[in-house]
């Protein structure tokens, strides 16, 4: 593979200043377990990595009564042995065990999969339909920002040059809360997600109008969307019914744009998108008491 | 770019000089000296014929650069091998026919080690969840299955006994 | 009183050799192995076009690079290389045939260098129209894949068609088929289709090469299961002696016959004997994403069967006509074609049979040996026709297949008599295991259960020449060495070669030692491949340790002045029991037996043997007639009890359960092992396997990101592994091969078995998740048979089928 040069900063002051210095030459590394295969495969170049493996800081897993704030430094793995998050996070949860293997999730990191931005980036529709807000520090000062505002396309987001993504605010939900994440894959371990559906409910039981619903994707479309309209049929639901969940089906259907390639045709992931959209809203339900 | 920098960890108990340069990988660096257990299966993270136990916890070492080991505690097959007897796991693994080429057979231990090191006493799903990282083309995995149970029972009084190994 | 005791001979459960190593990780593999500095590395230049002609190739940025020692390309080793049919050159010779053909060499100090300075190798390209439907390219393809087909040497028993795009067309006529169908109560047809699919072994192929330069004496390191073949198939290439050649053959981490014959051997060597190199070893690693571009993989096929049946429900015909994909090269793939030709009667009793069986040239990446060799391919189309038949005539399919399978005394399509063989227990043991006939609710909510069985049967594909030796060396201490160039691969015959020498020898097994092929010490033998190793090499090891201990016990008779039938051999000790003599086996066997004359006889005991299949005839070319077309047949079956998700077409298998007759069990270890691996290797290319091109021939999977094979989580909940023993006659201990086997029916009764749960007939290979579920979309539009090949877009491919003639 194309040789580089690997630092490795023990602060973010130090991160900072090697990011200001190489400019564009430079990648920023958590895990490395999508950035390696891609300098392997040619897809960048970068002469540069700035390795953060070494920043105290950004080592944070931490829950509070508000939120969750999850480091650039956290690896999947670790997430996932935290206390209390599948009370709280459960389709988070989902999606990290879904996510490649567990000798690779003891590497790969929770903002990394936000960061990659690749469209089937399993941690991203979960994070996503929980409001997460990224905190991106930058040689001017730090920013907040949501997960559509930031991932643009493919591979493409809003990081400028010079700026880390520190670590990832994820609120709590109100409760009762429930999530699931279901995911299409070619068979039944390690693989890419050839469609990906999210669900999370938070808010009063029972009460249509205070239950907040979030319907995202994985692997379906170019940047990350929610399914708008199925959201607020369910959000006005009294209960779970079948006609309600064909047609919430349906408007996750036309919620997304999904692509034929080698793991699937566009027409099957739009009928997975269907088939588990109606999947993950049973299971919200049913979580809550609700089914 | 510069040429290869030393790396100074602990391999199989021994303290180790890797020459790594930025883009050598823990796989290679570790093949360079000679830990030849650790396989090249891919070299892209699927197969799991390079995994290592590194600072305790199972990975796969084609995608570790082997400039962040630094001060790194690095486990492979051959240290499992003590006085010139197997580990119990590499034993129950000859017994319960989980061999054939033997090229995924390192890996398969490791990671058969880590999971009885936090789960002494997995469910057959459990097992299977713990090894879906490494791939095996000849057993169909059904001696592997029968020889992570085997090493269960072995292992287990040791385990509660509060042993490394 | 049994004149040999050991506690160690076949049949019994022992620690297999080389396990230990191989759990500690010691074994050293080929990319193991360990050169000086100045070992170089090669790294291949592709073409990325499927077809096109070489217009230029500037590698002079390339040189630039610090550490470049060369760069290599077509014409300067232009030799052809081929097992059955030289059709293949290392590097592309004015012309490129696949998107990946090798087209230039880079040689370097070090690895990564020699790979970032191929990225700089310029090549200009004019495109030709390419070819990648086998049945197109068959039969009205204006594209030729191999021009030149008609100068290519090949051996007499394979037949390339000059002018075309088929480099193998094998017949069977036997019988009056045309009669048969006219005459026939009931007449199917049906078309089966399966993409190319990829051994998926854990080691990709390594070789190291180096001549000397004083001598011309080449060295080859490589992963290979047939060091002598390679080294024949140079030799024959390069204009060679055989004894300038050696090839050394490390352990490899698993085979299934992509590493048979001459592999990648013959690129890494045009490096090393140039004239710029020559001296130095040259190493050549195929990184995995290289490796289904580099070596074969498994032919696909298309594959149309047209069955007739009399009103007693027997099948009284059957006409096949298979076109294997075998990519740009059949220099192997010729064979498989072969071998499903004159097994295409399945495992059935068929008078009057038709087969046409092609080996088809495409812009494709090309085929060659796969474990079954043309048997998972007949078998997984023939048994799913057969499981059509049965159903449209209503009987219950395993009713049908034993009332038509062949007994002993039928016929094979061939005209060879059947032996002897326990099919009918395997099967009635198969389908109870399974409970075939019961209809039972799905485990699982919401999916649908179903049962279904399927039969395989393959002999060892080889020809008549396929021979094998050994040497047994005793050492004074009175441990053995055996040189057989059997490669193990992990099925274990070292283990089982161990056990027959105890057999014989009464030593026991852990004095018993068996290396790695070397064709320098160890004695020929073809290659390790048609599951024809314990039986064939069982032979030559037989015979050596036999030809051991009648020495020795010469020797004995001598020095205790005895006849040799009074003498024993008990747990590797000599014994007289009638004089009260009892002797260690001790240096004596090595430096001379002190004899009552007083002077010193024998000398170092060394046993060898040999053996060839005695009375094959080939084939005749233009009916496959033959009385003895192989040597025996191994048969079995395979039972698959599963559920299908109708939301999502996942497959889940309750349990499977996998048989056969192999005569007789030298070490049981092996047979449980290659029984569960060649079962789950077959259920992972029937649910996920298939090579997938872009519609310019460019490979979409060519590594495990999107080449998916079986995990530990898409394994059965239950395999039952059985076997039946109906001794073969010819065999050093009643036994058959079995190795490939397993691979040949779970793919047909996975497809039987989802046919029982939903009653749709997919007759498109893999049964991916799309697949089923595209399949029962279809249904409920009616459509009970789906069928899908990427290739017949331009040909409407219910249209096609028909004019196929």
């Amino acid at each position: 593979m194309h040789d580089f040069l690997l630092e490795r900063p023990d602060t973010l002051r130090a991160a900072h200043d090697l990011l200001q210095r190489y400019g564009t030459k430079a990648m920023l590394k958590a895990g490395g377990t999508d950035l390696l295969i891609w300098i392997k495969r040619g897809v960048v170049l970068p002469e540069c990595l700035v390795d953060l493996s070494l920043i105290p800081l950004l080592q944070e897993l931490s829950l509070s009564e508000a939120e969750m704030c999850i480091g650039a430094g956290v690896s999947v793995a670790r997430f996932l042995s935290a206390e209390a998050i599948s009370t709280h996070f459960p389709a988070l949860v989902d999606a990290c065990n879904s996510h490649s293997d567990p000798l690779v999730r003891n590497r790969a990191t929770v903002v990394g999969n936000v960061c990659s931005a690749v469209p089937s980036g399993d941690l991203i529709a979960p994070l996503f339909a929980y409001d997460t807000q990224l905190e991106i520090h930058g040689p001017t000062g730090s920013r907040s920002c949501g997960i559509d505002e930031f991932i643009t396309g493919p591979r493409k987001t809003t990081l400028q040059p010079g700026e880390i993504v520190t670590c990832l605010h994820v609120p709590l939900p109100k409760p009762p809360s429930s999530g699931s994440y279901q995911k299409a894959m070619r068979r039944e371990a390690l693989d890419i997600a050839q469609a990906g559906v999210c669900c999370v409910f938070s808010g009063k039981a029972q009460d249509p109008v205070v239950r907040k619903v979030r319907l995202t994707f994985s692997a379906v479309s170019a940047k990350p969307v929610r399914a708008l309209k199925a959201e607020h049929i369910l959000e006005q639901a009294n209960q779970l019914d079948e006609s309600m969940l064909q047609e919430v089906a349906i408007l996750a259907r036309q919620a997304v744009a999904p692509i034929t390639d080698v793991r699937a045709s566009s027409e099957y992931r739009l009928d997975m998108v269907a088939e588990l959209t109606r999947r993950a809203v049973r299971a919200c339900f049913a979580e809550r008491g609700e089914a | 770019m510069p040429g290869k920098k030393e790396v100074w960890c602990t391999v199989n108990g021994k303290k180790t000089r890797l020459l790594a340069a930025g883009n050598t990988t823990l796989l290679q660096a570790l093949r360079d000296i000679g830990v030849t257990s650790v396989k090249r299966g891919c070299e892209e993270g699927e197969c799991g014929a390079c995994t290592v136990i590194l600072d305790g916890l199972p990975q796969k070492s084609c995608i570790v650069l082997a400039q962040e080991v630094e001060g790194a505690t690095i486990l492979t097959s051959e240290g499992l091998v003590q006085n010139g007897t197997l580990h119990p796991i590499q034993q129950a693994f000859i017994d319960e026919g989980a061999i054939q080429c033997g090229f995924c057979t390192p890996g398969m231990v490791l990671s058969t080690w880590a999971l009885l090191q936090s789960n002494p006493n997995p469910t057959d799903e459990q097992i299977k969840q713990a090894l879906s990282g490494n791939l095996c083309r000849c057993t169909g995995y059904a001696g592997i299955q029968r020889a992570v149970k085997k090493s269960a029972k072995l292992l287990a009084p040791k385990l509660q006994g509060g042993d490394s190994q | 009183m049994k004149p040999i005791k050991s506690q160690t001979g076949i049949g019994k459960w022992l620690p297999r050799k080389f396990d230990d190593v191989k759990a500690a990780g010691t074994l050293q593999f080929t990319d193991d192995l360990r050169f000086g500095p100045e070992l170089l590395h090669a790294a291949v230049v592709r073409s990325p076009i499927a077809h096109g002609e070489i217009l230029s190739i500037d590698f002079s940025q390339a040189l630039e690079v610090a550490g470049v020692v060369k760069v290599l390309v077509g014409e300067d080793f232009p030799h052809h290389f081929g097992l059955y049919l030289q059709d293949r050159t290392p590097m592309a010779i004015g012309r490129v045939r696949y998107v990946g053909e090798p087209v230039a060499l880079v040689v370097a100090q070090e690895e990564n260098i020699a790979r970032e300075a191929a990225k700089k190798v310029q090549v200009q390209y004019r495109e030709l129209e390419a070819v990648f439907d086998p049945v197109k390219a068959a039969t009205h393809s204006g594209v030729l894949v191999h021009p030149e087909l008609h100068t290519y040497n090949h051996v007499d028993f394979v037949l390339p068609q000059p002018h075309t795009n088929i480099g193998n067309w094998f017949k069977i006529r036997k019988g009056n088929p045309e009669e048969a169908f006219e005459n026939a109560a009931h007449v199917f047809e049906e078309v089966v289709t399966c993409p190319q699919i990829a051994h998926g072994f854990l080691e990709t192929h390594c070789s190291i090469c180096q001549q000397d330069i004083a001598s011309g004496e080449i060295t080859i390191w490589t992963s290979s299961q047939s060091a002598f073949t390679v080294r024949d198939i140079i030799a024959k290439g390069i204009g060679f002696p055989l004894h300038k050649i050696r090839v050394i053959a490390p352990p490899i981490g698993g085979g299934f016959g992509g590493k048979a014959g001459m592999t990648i051997e013959a690129l890494g060597l045009a490096a090393a004997m140039h004239p710029d190199i020559r001296g130095r070893p040259v190493k050549l690693f195929i990184p995995r994403e290289e490796d289904m571009l580099t070596s074969w993989v498994r032919q696909g096929y298309v594959a149309r069967i047209r069955m007739a049946l009399d009103e007693q429900h027997r099948i009284t015909g059957i006409h096949n006509t298979f076109w294997f994909d075998t990519g740009v090269s059949a220099e192997y793939g010729a064979n498989p074609v072969r071998s499903a030709g004159y097994t295409s009667m399945g495992s059935y009793n068929i008078p009057n049979v038709w087969s046409d069986c092609y080996a088809v040239y495409t812009n494709k990446p090309f085929g060659g040996a796969y474990r079954g060799f043309g048997l998972p391919e007949l078998m997984s189309a023939l048994e799913v026709v057969v499981d059509i038949v049965s159903h449209r005539l209503g009987i219950s399919p395993v009713e049908f297949r034993k009332k038509n399978m062949m007994r002993k005394g039928d016929t094979t399509c061939t005209g060879m008599p059947m032996h002897d063989h326990g099919l009918q227990a395997i099967i009635d043991r198969v389908a109870k295991d399974i409970a075939v006939e019961k209809k039972e609710p799905a485990l699982r909510p919401g999916w649908k259960r179903g049962k279904g069985i399927a039969l395989a049967i393959k002999a060892p594909a080889m020809p008549a020449d396929a021979s094998s030796s050994a040497i047994v060396k005793l050492n004074g201490d009175g441990t053995v060495e055996v040189l057989a160039a059997t490669m193990d691969m992990g099925q274990g015959t070292y283990t089982a070669y161990a056990q027959m020498v105890s057999e014989e020898l009464s030593i026991p097994y852990e004095k018993i030692q068996v290396s790695f092929p070397d064709t320098k010490s160890h004695p020929y033998d073809w290659q390790t491949v048609a599951s024809r190793s314990c039986w064939s090499m069982g032979m030559a090891v037989k015979r050596a340790a036999v030809d051991v201990r009648n020495q020795l016990l010469a020797l004995f008779s001598e020095f205790w002045q005895t006849p040799v039938d009074t003498i024993t051999l008990e747990y590797g000790t000599v014994m007289c029991r009638k004089l009260g003599k009892t002797s260690a086996i001790d240096e004596k066997v090595q430096n001379g037996f002190k004899m009552p004359d007083g002077m010193l006889k024998g000398g170092p005991i060394i046993g060898r043997g040999s053996f060839i299949p005695p009375d094959i005839v080939y084939p005749d070319p233009d009916t496959g007639q033959s009385p003895k077309s192989v040597v025996h047949f191994t048969l079995g079956a395979v039972g698959m009890d599963l559920e299908v998700d109708p939301t999502t077409g996942a497959i889940a298998i309750n349990r499977v359960s996998s048989g056969y007759d192999v005569g007789k069990a030298i070490t049981p270890a092996n047979l449980r092992g290659q029984i569960e691996g060649g079962t789950l290797q077959g259920i992972s290319a029937c649910l996920m396997e298939g090579l997938a091109y872009d519609e310019k021939g460019k490979l979409l999977t060519p590594d495990f990101t999107d080449y998916k094979i079986a995990t530990t989580l898409d394994t059965p909940g239950e395999i039952i592994s059985f076997w039946e023993e109906v001794p073969e006659e010819l065999s050093p201990y009643g036994n058959r091969g079995v190795g490939e086997h397993s691979m040949i029916a779970p793919a047909p009764a996975i497809n039987n078995a989802v046919f029982n749960a939903t009653g749709s007939r997919i007759h498109s290979y893999p049964l991916s998740r799309e697949r089923v579920f595209k399949a029962l979309k279809a249904q409920r539009n009616g459509e009970n048979d789906f069928v899908e090949w990427p290739y017949a877009l331009d040909v409407a491919f219910k249209k096609a089928k028909k004019k196929w003639d």
